[in-house]
């Protein structure tokens, strides 16, 4: 969660940098089309490789949603032409590697660490584990018993389901409304054949971008990913052009209340409420109000569910989901099950008070202006601290390096300077810019509201 | 290395045959006369010693992962912290490790460590808390077996507030009985999150089969709580939070002559106290060796736990040893029940090394169906390993992901600050940070068997199984 949250405040502030001439780091697009990050940064002998593709789970249908979930495990854990699975392993196992993967509803990802001098071995891993997949039906079965635990494993973790159930009715109407690891029917089913004609249409380097941020120097770097990577390197498993022709999220009717119920002694409550996409004017204000509401000492939302000085609520956390053609913002708690509803009443009653809130200093009389706390000051500050946090991890630098390439288009205008660089946005914001993207998003009117409770007998187990 | 004397003997030679009294074309027969010869010996030898000293130098430096290497700084006669300077990020992190933790406290007022420490960082005063919140700085603690945990995150241009605002609560807590009615509360809530948390239900149940004194939840239990009064917070305050129990870890971009009057300000008036005694931990292993936990869950967790013995320089690399190459990642032993047999989504290994003993857990989750299967499959894995120990391939592929994964451990100043006051804390002293390399390279094939041997008798594992209970098995 902490991490989700880190990466998404500093995606846009990582796309400044990129383009920001920075003399440790080199951006360009080779003529395949494959977008190329390097950044070196040399404090700790580690490299981190990131290689993302933009296919998710917004690409499938509904005899098609777990697709791509297979395929990246797939690619993850299968053989390629030239090794077999216990080759790749022990090899990656003797340089020190760790090798890891994720599929989100508009990426897939594939994260490579391992100490900095294997640089080499791991551009070479990572082009035959991405581009000479081989596929077997009996590779296929055997990763689909995999991916039914890790289906029961979500199944089990209150917060986990409260999100695939929030996200889920939250876009109803929408690609986004299918689950990222997909449904078990249609992974049951699952051939090759289906999951190879994905990976030819997805898997082209236009569609791709890799990041490498470590402690190598870039110029040995760019000239090894020419050549692993460059035009000369064959790699294209399509050549029809990708045309996608997606539509915004439709918006929420009315408050939907969803239950369920699972072997647990606290309630989770998840609230979900529509949210700019990636790239919105909007995603700022959100960022900002995720910060006030939800992080630091004292958030806001924790001081609203107190009474008497005790909480209503515990471990109050809230995320600001951005995608590409919609977003959502998540308030997620939990509590004595019989004090939900005490809490869903207060949760409300106080987001109807967003739009007027005194946010800053500013919004006072001088003579009280000491006296206040300056929650806008609080969340620029933690701004701030959230980007130096992210100069920390090569892994999540390189993380965000790759999907800001990759989602360069959403970024345009800010790299073409007719928007400010993220941080200078931050500064200038008010707290009358908080009050109205607040009303707008988060007025409490309507909502999905995701409740987990605690009882054996009730349970429905949502298997399929 | 060149001693005081030698370096003095040799200035004086140097002195008497410095070239400015000879010219360079005076080729006199005294110039080769013995005393000559000598100076001229002790010139070359010290060239030489310093070269060689130089190049030494050079090259252990070079043999260092870390840049900048921690290092011990002196506050007063009581307090010294541990520094390390690290100029990633523009973020401070200071850590304040206080011993004690759950072997301070009796079996029945377990949470107390947890309720003292809570307490001890918590604001009271309304303009420290907004102060607090409009520098963005975090604080966070946490309780383990021997000690207890205070970490403090800020802009480091905001340190000097952040810390002024912390260590001021931290010197003069305020143990009001609402106060402590209202963490009683949220210790009740976190006793109920931990007890629906298969994982944290499964190490808390080896920790308490296998210890005394380091069992027992942090958060305590509902008996053990009513037992816990405000004299007792009070007398456990006074006995830890003093400089006797105190280890501080700093890692920021400060220089050592910005951060020490820091430092200084809010830690060099604690008390000095006095060195508690704690209690002497028994480990065993119960005769029981099957617990059984029922949850109603579409997975299984089978684990199997195994007894450490106490931590040292070499146990420690042991251990980190053993736990990657059964459990961590891709390509390790227990790889094949999910690769070749599809058992389970989730496999690894986790160790808990304390002071006085620590415990290995192995487990996995499992569809119910596969229970069985599973829970057979992971103790022959296990025993297999006790009977074959491993290969020197094995050991040095392991040695290298090892290393690895102790870099991408320590990568954040968070993680970072956590190990070096846990280093110190627990006797192995915070230059372990850098000599855990050159430990973990000297673990012969031999050790890690005798280790593994030690460690992974089936005999002595224990297993606990939390899900749906075979027909025949009581819940314990």
């Amino acid at each position: 969660m902490k991490t989700i949250g880190i990466m998404i405040v500093v995606l846009l502030m990582a796309v400044g940098m990129v383009w920001a001439g920075d003399p440790t780091s080199t951006h360009y697009i080779l003529d395949n089309g494959l977008s190329v990050y390097i950044q070196k940064r040399d404090y700790i002998p580690l490299v981190n490789l990131v290689f993302a593709v933009n296919v998710g789970s917004k690409d499938e249908g509904p005899n098609t949603n777990g697709i791509v979930h297979l395929l990246e495990h797939l690619i993850l854990l299968g053989p390629t032409h030239f090794h077999t699975v216990d080759e790749i392993n022990l090899e990656m196992r003797r340089h020190g590697a760790q090798f890891n993967a994720h599929t989100s509803h508009d990426l897939m990802t594939f994260h490579l660490s391992l100490p900095a001098q294997y640089w080499e071995f791991g551009l070479n891993m990572l082009k035959e584990k991405l581009f000479h997949l081989r596929l077997t039906q009996q590779q296929v079965d055997k990763e689909k018993e995999i991916i039914f635990e890790e289906l029961s494993q979500h199944q089990d973790d209150p917060y986990t389901l409260a999100t695939f159930l929030a996200v889920e009715t939250l876009f109803k109407g929408h690609p986004y409304q299918q689950p990222v690891y997909g449904v078990r029917p249609v992974i049951e089913k699952a051939a090759v054949e289906e999951i190879e004609s994905f990976y030819k249409k997805f898997f082209v380097l236009s569609n791709c971008a890799l990041a490498v941020v470590g402690d190598v120097d870039p110029e040995p770097v760019d000239n090894k990913i020419r050549q692993v990577f460059g035009p000369g390197a064959e790699l294209e498993k399509s050549t029809v052009p990708l045309e996608r022709d997606f539509k915004p999220v439709p918006s929420l009717k009315k408050t939907v209340k969803v239950e369920r119920f699972l072997d647990i002694k606290e309630a989770h409550v998840i609230f979900a409420f529509e949210a700019p996409p990636l790239g919105h004017p909007d995603q700022l204000g959100l960022d900002i109000i995720n910060l006030i509401l939800g992080r630091g000492i004292n958030p806001l939302l924790s001081r609203a569910l107190t009474r008497m000085g005790k909480p209503l609520a515990y471990n109050l956390q809230t995320r600001y989901i951005m995608m590409e053609y919609g977003g959502a913002f998540l308030i997620y708690t939990s509590m004595e099950p019989k004090k939900v509803n005490q809490v869903r009443i207060e949760l409300i009653k106080f987001l109807k008070t967003l739009w007027d809130f005194n946010y800053s200093k500013e919004d006072y009389p001088l003579d009280q202006q000491s006296e206040v706390t300056d929650y806008l000051e609080a969340a620029k500050n933690q701004v701030k601290f959230s980007y130096q946090q992210f100069l920390e991890s090569g892994l999540n630098a390189a993380l965000s390096y790759a999907r800001n390439i990759l989602f360069y288009k959403l970024h345009k205008d800010e790299i073409d300077g007719k928007r400010e660089p993220y941080m200078v946005r931050v500064d200038k914001t008010t707290s009358s810019d908080v009050r109205n993207t607040a009303s707008h998003y988060l007025s409490g009117e309507k909502y999905v509201m995701v409740t987990i409770l605690p009882d054996k007998k009730k349970e429905k187990k949502v298997k399929k | 290395m060149t001693t005081v004397n030698e370096k003095k003997e040799i200035a004086v030679g140097a002195n008497k045959y410095s070239p400015n009294k000879y010219s360079p074309n005076e080729y006199s027969p005294n110039k080769y006369s013995p005393q000559f010869r000598i100076a001229t010996f002790l010139h070359v030898f010290f060239i030489i010693i310093c070269l060689w000293g130089h190049i030494l130098a050079q090259g252990q430096e070079k043999d260092r992962v870390w840049k900048n290497q921690p290092e011990k700084v002196a506050v007063n006669d009581h307090l010294s912290f541990i520094y390390q300077q690290d100029l990633s990020s523009g973020i401070t992190v200071v850590h304040i490790l206080v011993k004690g933790g759950k072997r301070a406290v009796p079996v029945s007022q377990r949470g107390l460590s947890f309720i003292t420490t809570g307490l001890a960082v918590e604001m009271v005063d309304i303009e420290e808390v907004r102060d607090l919140t409009q520098l963005a700085a975090v604080h966070y603690y946490h309780v383990e077996g021997d000690f207890a945990t205070i970490s403090i995150r800020t802009l480091s241009g905001n340190l000097e507030k952040t810390l002024k605002i912390i260590a001021r609560v931290l010197r003069k807590p305020l143990f009001s009985d609402l106060r402590i009615s209202s963490v009683k509360s949220y210790l009740e809530h976190r006793q109920k999150a931990e007890a629906d948390s298969p994982e944290q239900l499964m190490e808390l149940t080896f920790l308490n089969a296998l210890f005394t004194s380091y069992a027992g939840s942090i958060y305590g239990d509902p008996e053990s709580l009513k037992n816990i009064k405000r004299k007792d917070i009070l007398d456990f305050y006074k006995r830890f939070f003093n400089h006797a129990h105190m280890v501080i870890s700093v890692c920021t971009d400060l220089s050592k002559a910005e951060i020490i009057p820091i430092i200084s300000k809010n830690f060099a008036s604690f008390p000095p106290g006095e060195t508690q005694r704690l209690e002497t931990v028994q480990a065993s292993v119960p005769e029981k060796k099957e617990i059984f936990l029922k949850k109603d869950n579409q997975q299984v967790l089978i684990s199997f736990g195994a007894l450490l013995p106490a931590v040292s320089r070499k146990n420690f690399a042991l251990i980190f040893l053993l736990e990657n190459l059964l459990g961590k990642g891709i390509g390790s032993k227990l790889w094949p029940l999910r690769d070749k047999r599809e058992l389970a989504y989730s496999l690894t290994t986790r160790f808990i090394q304390m002071q006085e003993a620590g415990v290995l857990t192995i487990f996995l989750k499992t569809d119910i169906s596969k229970r069985e299967e599973a829970q057979q499959a992971l103790k022959g894995l296990v025993i297999d390993l006790y009977n074959q120990g491993i290969t020197s391939e094995d050991l040095a592929i392991t040695k290298v992901r090892s290393r690895a994964d102790f870099l991408r451990g320590n990568e954040t100043k968070e993680n970072r600050v956590e190990w070096l006051a846990y280093f110190e804390a627990l006797g192995l002293g915070f230059d372990y940070l850098e000599a855990f390399f050159s430990q973990l390279e000297q673990v012969t094939l031999d050790d890690l068997n005798t280790y593994l041997k030690k460690v992974l008798d089936p005999h002595q594992l224990l297993e606990v199984v939390i899900g749906e209970i075979p027909g025949d098995a009581e819940e314990t």
